[in-house]
């Protein structure tokens, strides 16, 4: 019976065309934010060569597309222009490894959020490397997200709808913590009907973007994205709780808001309403703690660890950064504003 | 003298043995879990030195649950937020913000601290800005 290894090799060459592959190394990559992604060393006509794989399984727990509908996105993106590993092929054979899985030339450098944040060896200048980001995030928003079917259609009022998709969440897992819902009942009361409805990639912040030592490598972690208000992408990247620790610098932790508003304002043309990317950054961290909720019971169902049990007190430094941002005088239809 | 110490000294004196006599014997992932054991004794230390606290603020949350057929006062509370009965009320923010921030005393006090002292900044910059 052949192992993992040489249906890997085997599969792999016909994906890129090759006669002959030796794999020299699989294992867990450190790019994203789960177990998912691994990578591939393969000598390839005596020569080496890597590629990211990225496997099936968590879409279903956390509510994300299906791998091979995140492979279309990525198709759409790299034929975009936008900064992601490119595509190579899609195996949805689960005989290979295991699982389907989507294969990607692979990318350099680092994509660790405290590493991206207090290496400054990585990215080049960090205010050109804030406005790029904007930049790109620009590019996503213009991507034609009507030729992917499995987007379905626009909501009006996406802010409302993402409201009920987190309570539906906490009353499934039976939590009951009134900072969120304070939170949840601030961001209900204050959602607004966006201006556009853009292609959203719903994870765009550090932690989820690759740096080399000359700047932006690749966008990652592409399966929530879908239709929604672009200025919710501006907020997750300024939310301080996706800053590692320096909430000084408003950008990701890696530079200005000014910088990077700047970059997103000259490549999509439009003007940013300052008021509502910080309305965004409440609700960035409400999807985090409701996400580190879902990690947490997801974990301890399956086996109880240190580092779940730790995550599982930070939520409430979220929490923290929730109830500061959500004071009385900051409710809309009670003050008017 | 009594040499019989309390547990959280008792806490504190582990946690500086595995500091000191352990984690810098260590590498890579031993050495992960092991700096990951000594947060979590810390943290428990700092709950056991605030638990008085910690049970006060969660009670002073619970008493905006005014109806006593609830058993469960924090699915209430909860429910109450939710259906708009608490919108916009500052002396429930402010026990919300009194529970937080006693909880992130316990798991992140660097960061209350921070978050404190970015508060004042801002008080400071709107009073120089009222008298300006």
């Amino acid at each position: 019976m052949k192992n993992e290894l040489s249906r890997l090799s085997e599969w792999l060459a016909g994906a890129i065309g090759q006669g002959s592959i030796k794999i020299l190394a699989f294992h867990p990559s450190p790019h994203g934010s789960n177990e998912q992604n691994w990578s591939v060393v393969a000598e390839v006509d005596g020569s080496s060569s890597s590629f990211l794989i990225r496997k099936d399984g968590l879409a279903a727990v956390f509510a994300g597309h299906a791998l091979a509908d995140e492979f279309a996105l990525l198709q759409l993106a790299h034929a975009s222009g936008v900064k992601v590993p490119r595509p190579v092929a899609f195996c949805d054979d689960p005989e290979v490894i295991g699982t389907a899985f989507a294969l990607f030339e692979s990318v350099e450098g680092t994509s660790f959020g405290p590493y991206v944040v207090c290496d400054l060896s990585l990215g080049g200048d960090r205010s050109a490397l804030a406005q790029r980001l904007g930049h790109e995030l620009a590019k996503i928003h213009r991507m034609p997200a009507s030729s992917l079917s499995f987007i379905g259609a626009p909501t009006s009022v996406p802010a409302a709808t993402e409201v009920a998709r987190m309570r539906a969440i906490l009353d499934l897992l039976n939590i009951r913590r009134p900072a969120l819902e304070w939170g949840l009942r601030w961001a209900e009361i204050n959602a607004t009907t966006p201006e556009r409805m853009t292609l959203v990639h719903s994870d765009f912040r550090t932690g989820n973007y690759v740096l080399d030592s000359q700047g932006l490598a690749a966008v990652l972690e592409w399966n929530l994205a879908g239709w929604g208000d672009p200025l919710s992408d501006l907020g997750s990247f300024c939310a301080e709780c996706w800053r590692f620790g320096r909430e000084d610098l408003e950008a990701g932790g890696i530079g200005t808001r000014c910088a990077f508003y700047h970059g997103y304002e000259i490549e999509s043309g439009t003007k940013i309403a300052d008021s509502a990317v910080r309305y965004w950054e409440v609700v960035a961290h409400l999807r985090r703690a409701v996400l580190a909720l879902q990690v947490g019971q997801h974990n301890f169902d399956r086996r109880p660890q240190l580092a779940s049990a730790l995550d599982s007190r930070s939520i409430v430094e979220i929490e923290l950064a929730i109830v500061r941002a959500t004071a009385p005088v900051t409710w809309r239809s009670v003050h008017g504003s | 003298m009594d040499p019989e110490i309390s547990g959280i000294e008792l806490l504190d004196i582990a946690q500086q043995a595995l500091s000191t006599e352990i984690i810098q014997r260590l590498e890579g992932d031993p050495r992960n879990v092991a700096l990951m054991i000594g947060r979590a004794m810390r943290m428990v230390a700092r709950e056991f030195a605030q638990l008085q606290r910690r049970f006060a603020a969660q009670a002073a949350l619970l008493e905006f649950v005014d109806d006593t057929d609830h058993s469960n006062k924090m699915q209430a509370l909860c429910w109450n937020i939710r259906n708009g009965r608490h919108d916009a009320h500052s002396q429930l923010h402010a026990a919300l913000w009194a529970d937080a921030a006693i909880r992130t005393s316990i798991s992140k006090p660097s960061l209350l601290a921070r978050t404190e002292r970015r508060l004042a900044g801002l008080s400071e910059n709107a009073s120089s800005s009222d008298r300006g």
